[in-house]
C-alpha cells in the first residue's frame, strides 16, 4: 500500500464517473449521434480525482494532484497575502499536489477522454504555472521549447497533435509586496489561474482528446496546473464537486521477515514500525516521496519510492526501530545522508541486555562533504545519502534496535537527516549490484569504557565538561571549551577521537586548570590521550595528581609540539592545536587514586591545551592503540650531581636551565626541550627531557659554558652527548683543572658528517635517526672519554664555540661524569679523541 | 515497395511491451503504412558488396565515398577494397567508418513545407563537438549527421543527428512567409538518448503549414509541438547534395572531417509529407519485426581490422587497436588466467578526440583478442571524456578500474578519479564495465598538487594497503605525483607527494608530470628489490616528450619514493616510445610456486609507439595511427644502476621459422654478407652477438635493416643499427625514400666492445635492445618492396660475430599474413637507372 488520502465529508458528484466512460453529467442531446460525446468526462476535476483521465506516464499527475486549495502565497511574501487560485468549482488539476509539495521535477503525461468537436469548434481552458521562461540570474529566459508544459490536442484517429497551448501569459511581479488585486486582474498570472481559447473550428466533426504534459524539471515554476476545460464554446463548467479539504492518512502496519526490520527503507511512504520516542523532528510526514531536493535538483541517491528525511530542520527528536534478532552475516547497512552536525544528528545502535540496553555503536554521516556543488558525481555529499555498512557480528543472536537521533535544533536544511534503506539481515558481507561506493563504520574506540580505572568523559562526549572540574567560574576566564569541531582556523584537523574535544584555540590569553575526576591507576597502568597546543612545556602540561595528597606524579607536554613556521604542512610535521596521540606508562602508580589536570600557565606562544581521549585502562599493553607517541615524566627531577663529589652539576640539563653551569658569550644561552628539528622530523638524539641546543641562541654568536667543580672518580670514564660543532678546532668540550686552569684533554664533534641526500628524506610521522645513515649534524652522537689518567683531580668541563657559521654551534647532553665501573657505560659510546 | 508489402505484417501497439512510453494508447487499429508516393528518397542498403547504393525511389546509384576506394589507391599503403556491409534490421546495413564514409546524392529534390525523415542508427560513439559559430545558427549544437541538406551553419536546409552522450534530434533552416525572416530552430529528444552498439530508429516529422514538428524514437513520440516560430515555414533550399553520414560543411580536426556516423545505418526514407505518428510508428515496426526490437551483435557493429589487410606498415604481431587511433594503453591487469589491457581511444577516426578505453585481452600478453570498449564517456561521472588510469584487482577479489573521470568543466579540476567494475566478473573477457556513480577522489580547492593537473591515477596492492598515484605537479616546483593509500579502496588517505625533482636541475622534466607509473624491480636472481618510477614530463621546456625514470627505494610507510641518484635518466633512445604504463603481477603458477609477494610478480611495461612523424594525412590514407610497443619484463641490474628491459619471454610463441642461424666462435661481415644474401622479411626476431676490435678512434659497424640491395639514382633504403667508436644508435637518414626528413635516435654513449643486441621488426616496427640494459623504439617506413633485405657493415670496428639468429615471426591475430602491399610504388630495383 502506498500513501491515501480520504474523503472528509459527503460523496463526490461526478465520482460515479468511471474512468473511459462517457461523462455522467453529458447530456443526451449534448451527445454526437454516433454516441462520442462532445465533452471530456471530468474536464474540471470536480471528482478531486483523475477520474476520466488516464496516467500515460510519470508522477507528475495522480489522484494527489487534484487540489481544492482556494489560494496561494506569493514566496517571499513577509504578510502572506493569501491570493486565489482561481479555479472553478472546488477541484482543480495542481501541478503541486493537493499539499502543494510535490517536487517540479516530477514529469508526466494524462491523457483524456476522446470528444467529437461540436458547436463553434473553440475550446476553453484555464492554466497555471508551466511557465515556459525561466529566471536565470534574474533574467528570464526561454525554456527549451522541448521541456515546456502544455496542453495539447489530439486527432484521435491519427494522433496527430493539432494544437498546444502553454501558459504563455505567466507573468510574475517582481516587487517584494503582493498586490493581491492584480493577480485577480490577470496582471500577474503565476500559480493563479487565466483561461485560453483556441479556435480549433477547422476540425468541426473530428474526434480529439486532450493531453496535460510536464516534461519541465526547472525548479521555476516546471509544473502545470490546469482547470474547467470546455470542449466547446457553448459547453458549461462542470458540476461543481463538493468541497472537503484533502488529508492524507498513512500506513500503519509494517511487517518484516525474521531479522529485518520492519519498513527500513520507509517503503510503507510512512513510519510504520518506527516509533515516535519524541520531538517533532520525526513524524509520517517527513517520509519523503521526492527524489531530488532543492532548486537544483539534486539526486537524494535513496532506493525506492520513498525515504525519510529532510524534514522540519528546526525541531529535534528521536524515533526508534522495532526490535529485531541479529542474524545472517552480522552485517548491518544504511544509507545516511545531511546531519551536517555529526555530535548533533546521528543513528545509535542499541543492544538489549538485563542490565539495560546498551548503546554499541553512534554513527552519523560520516562522509557529510560540501565539495564542489552541486556535483554529486565529483562527491559531493549534504542531504544526498551515502551507503554506509558496519559489522555488528560480535552480537549474533541478540536483540537490537536502532534509534534515529536529531538534536540539531538549527534551521540550516543540511542539518537535516536523510536516511533509508536499513538493512539488517545479511547473508555475507554486503555487496551492491549497482556498484555503489560504499564505506565501512568502524566500532570507535571512544565509546565511554566503564571501569573504576577509567577516567569520567575522559573522551569529552558527553559534549560538555561533565566530571571534570574548571579552575574558572566565569566563561570568560576559560582556557577552553568542548567543541564538536573537527577543524581549527576553519582549515586544520584536531585529529580528535569521536565527536568531541577540548580546545583552547580560542582562549590563548587565558590561564588556568582543568581537573578531572578520580580514577584508580589499574590495568597495565598505560594510559592514552590526546594533546595538542602547549607551545611551552613548562607552562602547559598535563599533571597526574594523587587525589588524597594532591601531589604531583606524572606531567606530561605535547613533546611534539613542532611549529617551523608552515602551517601547510600541518599533519606532515607540524604541530599545533593539531593533537598528537600519546602514550604514558603510569604503571609505577598502579593501585593509587589520582586525578588528571590539564594546565595551561601560559598566555602567548601557542599558550593554550587541546585535549581529547583521555583513556586510563588498558587491561594489557597489547590493548594499547597503534600510532602513539611515548610521552616522557617531565616532573622536574632532582638536579643531577646535587652533593655529589664527582658529578658535574645539572649535567644532564634536566632541571630545564643552565643551573650549574657558567656561561660566557652568547653561544650558550639556551636549553630545549624539542624532540625533533628541520621539516623531516630528524630526532635530536636527547636524553629525558632538556638538552643544551645551540640553536637557542645564533649561529654567529660565540662564548663558553663551564661546568661545576667535580673529583674525577670511578673508573674514570665520562660520558656525554655531542651534535653540531662541525669544526673542532673551534667548537669543542675541554677537560679543564679546576685549581690550574691547564687543559687536560679536548674531545670535539668528530662524527660530524653530512650525508644527507637532499630529497631523500621525507616526514613519516616518525622521527628520522639520522645516525643510522652515518649523518651527524645536529643529532647528538654519544661519547666516552677516558680520564682515568687524571683520577682524583678536581676539574671542569668547559664547553667552547668559538665557529660562526658552517654547523658553528653546539649542541650537548647528559654529561654523566661518574661511573663505578666500565660495565655501566652505556653501550654504543663512541670513545672520544683527545684533540689537544 | 518494399515497405508497402511488409506492413501488411500488421502489428498493433499492444505488442510494444518494451516501449517506455505507449503513448499512442493500446486500441486495436491498424498500423497506418505511409503512402507509398509520399516516399521520396529511400536506401534500403541491402547490396551485399559493391561501391554504391541504390536510391530506390529514382532508381539511381549512389556512390559511397570511403578512403580505401580504388581512385585513392595511390595514396594508400594497401590494396583498395570495398567499404563493408553488415547484417541490418532489414537485409544488410552499410558499415561507416566514421572518418571517410558516407553517401552523396547529387540529384535529390528537397520537399518544402512538410517532411518526414527516418533512420535506423546503430553508432560506436558519440561526437562532442563545438557549436556551429556562423551567425545564422550561433550557438546549435554541432551533430554527426545522419541525414543532411544543405549547411546548418549558413542558414540552409536540415540535418538529423545526433551528439554529444547520445543527444539526437533535428536541425532546420527556415523562411517563415509571415514575418519573412530566416532562422535555424534545433529539435531535441528530451527523454531518449541513442545507445552505443544498439539499433535505434530515428524519425522526424515536420508540417511547415501548421508548425507541427514531431520526434519520434523507436516509433514512440518523444517531442511535439505546433509552434508559432514553425508555422507557415518553409525550409531554406540549398544546392548542397544530399549526404547520408556527413555533413554539408564539417568542422575538422587535425585536418580530418568529423561530424560522420561512425556505426552502422539502416533504412534511411524521407517523405515529402508530414507524417502521423501512427505511420511513423508502422516505419519503426517495419524494422522490429514481431514487434522485438531489432537485436544487434556487438561484433556486427565492432571495428574490423580486416580492412587494413596488406597495410605495409601496420604491425602484425603487435598488440595494436582493431582499427583507427590509440595513445597510451595503460591499466593492465591480470585476473584469472587472462592479460587485459586498455589504450586511450578514437573509434571514429585516425585522430585524437572522444577519448575513451579501448580493451585488449589476451592469453599471453602477446595474441590479443579485440574487446568492447571498456569505459566510454557517461553522463554524471565523466561526460567529458574517459583518460587513462589504472587497475588492480580490489578487496572483492575483482579488478576495479580507476579511471580519469573528465567532468562538468564547473567543478574544481575537472579530473577526477572513479572507479569501474566488471558486470559479469566470470566473462572471461570482462567485455562490460560499469562505472560507479560517483567520483572517489576529487581534487579539493587548494591542495593535493596543482588545479586541473589530476589524471592517470595508478593503483596496485602490496601487503594489506591499496596505493594509488595521481599524476599532478607540485604548483611553482615541477612534476610529482599525490599519493593516497586505503585499505579498501573506498577511504583514501593523502599522504602528499611520491617525490620531488628537482626543476630547475633538471627542466626536462617538465612543469607537470603524467603516466607516473611505480614498479618493483629485482634482480634475475629476485634479490635486491628496488623500484623504478616512471614518468612522462608535461610541457618540458625544449625537450619533446619521452619515458624518464629513476631508480630507488619506495618508502611504503612515508609513501615516499627515493632516487638512488636525483638526475632523471631517458628510458628508451628510440624517440617515439612514451605513455608507459606497467604492472607487476603474480599469476597461479608463481604463487604455486611459492611466490606470494607484490615484489615477487613480473614487472611489465606497455607503452605507445607514437606513430605521428609523418603527419594526419598519412594517418587518414593508412586509416589508424599508432600502436603498443613489445611488452618488457624489467629486472634490476646486477650492480643496481641498471634496469634490464628484455621483450617478454611469450614472444617465442610467435617463431615460425629460423632463417639463418649461426652460432661459433666468429664470422666477420663480409662471410656473413654473404651468408644471409638471400634472407628477407619484414616480420623477423634477430639475435646478435659480437665483438669488436677497433683499428682507430673512428670506427662504425652494426647491421643494416629493411636494406634494399639495389642503390641507383634515387638513392637506396636502409636503417642502420649502428656500434660506433662513440656508442650506439639508429641511423635513419637513408630508412625511407619516400618519407625522407626522418629523425635518427639518440646515441647511447658506451665504449663497449662486446654487445649482445636483440631487434623485432614487424612491418614499420622495429625494437633493438642492447647489452639488455638500453632500447631503441623507432619505425621504419619503406617505400620499396625490396627494402627487406639484412646487410652487416664494418668500417674499421674488427667486427666478429658470435651469434646470429634471424627468425621469421607470425601474426598475433592470423593464422596466415597477407604480404605487405607495394603495389603502387613497386620495388626499387625497378626504378632508376
Amino acid at each position: 500500500m502506498r500513501k491515501l488520502w480520504t474523503l472528509g465529508i459527503g460523496v463526490v458528484a461526478a465520482a460515479c464517473c468511471v474512468a473511459g466512460a462517457v461523462g455522467c453529467d453529458s447530456s443526451p442531446e449534448k451527445e454526437a449521434q454516433t454516441g462520442v460525446p462532445t465533452e471530456i468526462v471530468n474536464g474540471g476535476f470536480e471528482s478531486a480525482d483523475l477520474s476520466g483521465w488516464t496516467v500515460e506516464y510519470g508522477t507528475a499527475f495522480s489522484d494527489d494532484s487534484v487540489s481544492s486549495q482556494k489560494t496561494f502565497e506569493y514566496a517571499d511574501d513577509e504578510k502572506h497575502n493569501q491570493i486565489p487560485v482561481n479555479a472553478t468549482g472546488n477541484w482543480y488539476l495542481s501541478g503541486k499536489g493537493f499539499e502543494g509539495k510535490f517536487s517540479v521535477a516530477r514529469t508526466g503525461a494524462i491523457r483524456s477522454s476522446t470528444f467529437r468537436l461540436t458547436g463553434d469548434g473553440v475550446l476553453s481552458m484555464k492554466l497555471a504555472g508551466g511557465a515556459p521562461v525561466e529566471e536565470r540570474g534574474g533574467k528570464l529566459v526561454k525554456k527549451p521549447t522541448e521541456t515546456v508544459c502544455y496542453v495539447g490536442v489530439y486527432r484521435a484517429s491519427d494522433d496527430r497533435l493539432i494544437a498546444r497551448q502553454t501558459n504563455e501569459y505567466f507573468v510574475k511581479h517582481t516587487e517584494s509586496y503582493v498586490i493581491v488585486s492584480k493577480y485577480e486582474s490577470d496582471v500577474y498570472n503565476t500559480d493563479n489561474f487565466y483561461r485560453y481559447e483556441l479556435d480549433l473550428s477547422e476540425y468541426l466533426g473530428e474526434d480529439l482528446y486532450l493531453r496535460v504534459v510536464d516534461n519541465d524539471q526547472s525548479n521555476y515554476y516546471g509544473y502545470i496546473s490546469v482547470d474547467d476545460i470546455r470542449t466547446n464554446g457553448d459547453a458549461e463548467a462542470q458540476t461543481e464537486g463538493a468541497f472537503f479539504t484533502k488529508t492524507r492518512s498513512y500506513v500503519q502496519d509494517a511487517e518484516a521477515p525474521e531479522n529485518e526490520l520492519p519498513n527500513g527503507g520507509f517503503e510503507t511512504g510512512s513510519l510504520a514500525g518506527w516509533t515516535i520516542v519524541s520531538g517533532e523532528a520525526f513524524s509520517h510526514e517527513g517520509v519523503n516521496a521526492e527524489s531530488v531536493w532543492w532548486n537544483e535538483n539534486i539526486t537524494y541517491s535513496r532506493d525506492g519510492d520513498y525515504h525519510y528525511g529532510f524534514y522540519n530542520p528546526t525541531a529535534v527528536g528521536v524515533m526508534r526501530s522495532s526490535e529485531f534478532v541479529l542474524g545472517g552475516s552480522g552485517y548491518i547497512s544504511y544509507k545516511l545522508g545531511g546531519c551536517k552536525d555529526n555530535a548533533k544528528t546521528y543513528l545509535r545502535f542499541l543492544l538489549k541486555t538485563e542490565e539495560g540496553d546498551r548503546e554499541i555503536l553512534r554513527a552519523s554521516n560520516y562522509k557529510f562533504r560540501d565539495f564542489q556543488f552541486p556535483y554529486v558525481a565529483n562527491g559531493m555529499r549534504l542531504l544526498n545519502m551515502v551507503q554506509y555498512y558496519a559489522d555488528f557480528s560480535a552480537y549474533l543472536g541478540q536483540t537490537l534496535y536502532i534509534e534515529a537521533v536529531d538534536e540539531n535544533a538549527s534551521a540550516d536544511d543540511l542539518g537535516c537527516m536523510t536516511l533509508d534503506s536499513i538493512q539488517t539481515y545479511w547473508q555475507g558481507t554486503p555487496s551492491w549490484s549497482d556498484f555503489r561506493a560504499a564505506y565501512e563504520v568502524k566500532f570507535d574506540a571512544e565509546t565511554e569504557i566503564v571501569s573504576p580505572c577509567q577516567v569520567l568523559n575522559g573522551n569529552f562526549e558527553t559534549g560538555d565538561l561533565t566530571g571534570w572540574t574548571a579552575s574558572w567560574t566565569d566563561e570568560n576566564d576559560r582556557i577552553g571549551y568542548v567543541s564538536s569541531e573537527s577543524v581549527w582556523w576553519g582549515t586544520f584537523s584536531y585529529n580528535k577521537g569521536g565527536n568531541y574535544l577540548f580546545t583552547g584555540i580560542s582562549d590563548e590569553g587565558k590561564t588556568g586548570t582543568l581537573t578531572s575526576s578520580e580514577f584508580e591507576v589499574g590495568g597495565c597502568g598505560w594510559m592514552t590521550f590526546r594533546l595538542g597546543g602547549g607551545g611551552d612545556p613548562a607552562k602547559c602540561y598535563v599533571s597526574v595528581l594523587d587525589a588524597e595528597t594532591g601531589e604531583e606524579l606524572a606531567r606530561y607536554a605535547n613533546a611534539y609540539f613542532f611549529d617551523p613556521g608552515f602551517t601547510d604542512l600541518v599533519n606532515r610535521g607540524t604541530n599545533l592545536a593539531n593533537m598528537v596521540h600519546y602514550r604514558a606508562d603510569l604503571s609505577a602508580f598502579v593501585g593509587r587514586t589520582v586525578r588528571l589536570q590539564i594546565v595551561d600557565n601560559a598566555t602567548g606562544g601557542w599558550g593554550l591545551v587541546c585535549a581529547d581521549s583521555f583513556r586510563t585502562y588498558y587491561q594489557t599493553e597489547a590493548a594499547l592503540p597503534d600510532g602513539t607517541y611515548l610521552a616522557r615524566n617531565i616532573l622536574p627531577r632532582e638536579t643531577l650531581g646535587e652533593g655529589s663529589e664527582y658529578q658535574a652539576l645539572n649535567g644532564n640539563f634536566e632541571t630545564g636551565d643552565l643551573t650549574g653551569w657558567t656561561a660566557t658569550g652568547d653561544a650558550f644561552i639556551g636549553i630545549s626541550h624539542e624532540e625533533v628539528w628541520w621539516n623531516e622530523w630528524y630526532s635530536f638524539n636527547k636524553e629525558g627531557e632538556y638538552f643544551l641546543s645551540g640553536w637557542a641562541g645564533n649561529e654567529s654568536a660565540t662564548g663558553t659554558l663551564t661546568s661545576s667543580e667535580f673529583t674525577v672518580g670511578g673508573c674514570g670514564w665520562i660520558t656525554f652527548r655531542l651534535g653540531g660543532g662541525k669544526d673542532t678546532s673551534l667548537c669543542n668540550v675541554s677537560i679543564v683543572d679546576a685549581e690550574t686552569g691547564e687543559t687536560l684533554a679536548i674531545y670535539g664533534n668528530t662524527l660530524f658528517r653530512d650525508l644527507i641526500k637532499p630529497g631523500c628524506y621525507y616526514y613519516g610521522g616518525k622521527p628520522i635517526d639520522l645516525s643510522k645513515d652515518g649523518s651527524y649534524l645536529a643529532n647528538m652522537a654519544l661519547y666516552r672519554a677516558d680520564l682515568s689518567a687524571f683520577a682524583g683531580r678536581r676539574v671542569k668541563i668547559v664547553l667552547t664555540d668559538r665557529a660562526t657559521e658552517d654547523w658553528g654551534l653546539l649542541f650537548a647532553d647528559e654529561f654523566i661524569t661518574y661511573y663505578a665501573t666500565e660495565a655501566e657505560i652505556p653501550v654504543g659510546a663512541t670513545v672520544a679523541i683527545d684533540l689537544k | 515497395m518494399k515497405q508497402s508489402t511488409k506492413i501488411t505484417a500488421v502489428v498493433t501497439a499492444c505488442a510494444m511491451s518494451f516501449a517506455a512510453l505507449a503513448l499512442g494508447g493500446c486500441n486495436d487499429e491498424e498500423i497506418q503504412a505511409p503512402a507509398g508516393n509520399d516516399l521520396v528518397l529511400s536506401y534500403s542498403f541491402d547490396e551485399a558488396s559493391g561501391t554504391t547504393v541504390k536510391e530506390s525511389v529514382a532508381g539511381t546509384d549512389s556512390k559511397i565515398a570511403y578512403v580505401f576506394n580504388t581512385e585513392n589507391q595511390a595514396n594508400l599503403l594497401k590494396p583498395a577494397s570495398e567499404p563493408l556491409r553488415r547484417k541490418g534490421v532489414s537485409g544488410n546495413a552499410l558499415y561507416l567508418d566514421g572518418n571517410s564514409t558516407y553517401v552523396a546524392n547529387d540529384d535529390f529534390r528537397q520537399p518544402k513545407n512538410a517532411f518526414t525523415v527516418s533512420a535506423w542508427v546503430a553508432p560506436r560513439v558519440f561526437e562532442n563537438l563545438p557549436n556551429y559559430e556562423s551567425v545564422y545558427a550561433a550557438g546549435n549544437t554541432r551533430l554527426t549527421s545522419i541525414v543532411n541538406k544543405g549547411d546548418i551553419d549558413m542558414g540552409e536546409g536540415f540535418l538529423l543527428g545526433y551528439g554529444r552522450l547520445g543527444l539526437w534530434g533535428i536541425q532546420l533552416a527556415v523562411y517563415n512567409k509571415d514575418t519573412d525572416e530566416e532562422s535555424v530552430l534545433s529539435f531535441y529528444d528530451p527523454i531518449n538518448a541513442l545507445s552505443l552498439y544498439e539499433w535505434s530508429h530515428v524519425a522526424v516529422s515536420y508540417d511547415g503549414k501548421t508548425g507541427y514538428i514531431a520526434l519520434f524514437y523507436n516509433g514512440v513520440r518523444s517531442y511535439e509541438a505546433v509552434i508559432p516560430e514553425l508555422a507557415n515555414t518553409e525550409i531554406v533550399l540549398s544546392d548542397e547534395p544530399l549526404y547520408i553520414g556527413r555533413y554539408a560543411n564539417p568542422t575538422k580536426i587535425y585536418g580530418l572531417d568529423t561530424q560522420m556516423v561512425a556505426g552502422l545505418l539502416d533504412e534511411v526514407r524521407i517523405y515529402d509529407v508530414s507524417l502521423s505518428p501512427k505511420q511513423t510508428e508502422a516505419l519503426y515496426l517495419e524494422g522490429a519485426e514481431n514487434g522485438a526490437h531489432p537485436a544487434l551483435n556487438w561484433e556486427d557493429v565492432a571495428l574490423d581490422s580486416s580492412v587494413y589487410e596488406g597495410d605495409r606498415y601496420r604491425p602484425q604481431y603487435h598488440a595494436i587497436p582493431p582499427a583507427l587511433w590509440m595513445n597510451e594503453p595503460h591499466s593492465p591487469f591480470y585476473y584469472q588466467g587472462r592479460y587485459h589491457v586498455f589504450y586511450q581511444h578514437n573509434p571514429a577516426g585516425p585522430y585524437w578526440a572522444q577519448i575513451r578505453w579501448g580493451h585488449l585481452v589476451s592469453d599471453d600478453m602477446i595474441h590479443w583478442e579485440y574487446v568492447k570498449d571498456a569505459v566510454v564517456p557517461t553522463a554524471g561521472v565523466c561526460p567529458e571524456g574517459v583518460w587513462t588510469g589504472g587497475a588492480c584487482i580490489g578487496p572483492d577479489g575483482t579488478p576495479w578500474l580507476a579511471i580519469t573521470a573528465g567532468t562538468n568543466t564547473s567543478t574544481v579540476s575537472g579530473q577526477n578519479v572513479a572507479f569501474a567494475h566488471p558486470a559479469d566478473p566470470s566473462d572471461p573477457d570482462l567485455a562490460d564495465w560499469v562505472v560507479e556513480d560517483s567520483v572517489s577522489l576529487a581534487q579539493p580547492a587548494g591542495g593535493e598538487g596543482e588545479i586541473g593537473q589530476f589524471r592517470d591515477p595508478f593503483v596496485w596492492y602490496d601487503d594489506g594497503v591499496y596505493y594509488m598515484m595521481i599524476s599532478t605537479s607540485i604548483p611553482g616546483a615541477g612534476g610529482s605525483a599525490n599519493v593516497y593509500t586505503s585499505t579498501d579502496m573506498r577511504d583514501w588517505t593523502y599522504k602528499g607527494y611520491l617525490f620531488e625533482c628537482d626543476y630547475n636541475a633538471y627542466p626536462e622534466q617538465g612543469i607537470h608530470w603524467e603516466c607516473v607509473v611505480m614498479l618493483p624491480i629485482s634482480k634475475k636472481d629476485g634479490t635486491g628489490t628496488k623500484y623504478v618510477l616512471f614518468d612522462c614530463p608535461q610541457y618540458p621546456a625544449d625537450a619533446p616528450v619521452h619515458t624518464y625514470y629513476w631508480i630507488g627505494q619506495f618508502d611504503k610507510n612515508a609513501c615516499r619514493f627515493v632516487a638512488d641518484d636525483p638526475k632523471p635518466r631517458l628510458f628508451d633512445l628510440g624517440g617515439i616510445f612514451n605513455g608507459q604504463n606497467g604492472y607487476c603481477f603474480l599469476t597461479e603458477e608463481d604463487i604455486a610456486a611459492g611466490k606470494t609477494s607484490y615484489d615477487q610478480g613480473r614487472s611489465v611495461v606497455y607503452a605507445i609507439s607514437q606513430g605521428k612523424e609523418l603527419g594526419t594525412t598519412h594517418n587518414y590514407y593508412s586509416g589508424w595511427a599508432h600502436n603498443f610497443t613489445m611488452p618488457v619484463e624489467l629486472y634490476l641490474s646486477d650492480d643496481g644502476n641498471n634496469i634490464i628491459r628484455e621483450p617478454i619471454r611469450e614472444l617465442s610463441s610467435l617463431r615460425e621459422e629460423t632463417l639463418y642461424e649461426y652460432v661459433g666462435t666468429g664470422r666477420n661481415a663480409a662471410e656473413l654478407n654473404v651468408a644471409i644474401s638471400s634472407v628477407r622479411g619484414d616480420l623477423l626476431e634477430i639475435e646478435l652477438e659480437f665483438t669488436l676490435s677497433p683499428a682507430a678512434e673512428t670506427f662504425r659497424s652494426g647491421l643494416s635493416v629493411r636494406y634494399n640491395p639495389t642503390t641507383n639514382s634515387l638513392g637506396t633504403e636502409r636503417t642502420d643499427v649502428v656500434f660506433g667508436n662513440g656508442g650506439v644508435m639508429i641511423d635513419r637518414t637513408q630508412t625511407s625514400l619516400q618519407y625522407r626528413s626522418l629523425d635518427s635516435s639518440a646515441l647511447w654513449e658506451t665504449s663497449a666492445r662486446a654487445y649482445s643486441v636483440r631487434i623485432l621488426l614487424d612491418r614499420s616496427m622495429l625494437e633493438v635492445y642492447v647489452n639488455g640494459i638500453m632500447s631503441f623504439t623507432t619505425h621504419v617506413y619503406p617505400k620499396y618492396g625490396d627494402s627487406d633485405y639484412l646487410r652487416f657493415f664494418d668500417e674499421g670496428a674488427g667486427m666478429s660475430v658470435t651469434k646470429f639468429i634471424v627468425r621469421r615471426l607470425g601474426s598475433a591475430y592470423t593464422e596466415t599474413v597477407t604480404p605487405a602491399y607495394y603495389g603502387n610504388t613497386g620495388n626499387l630495383s625497378d626504378t632508376g637507372v
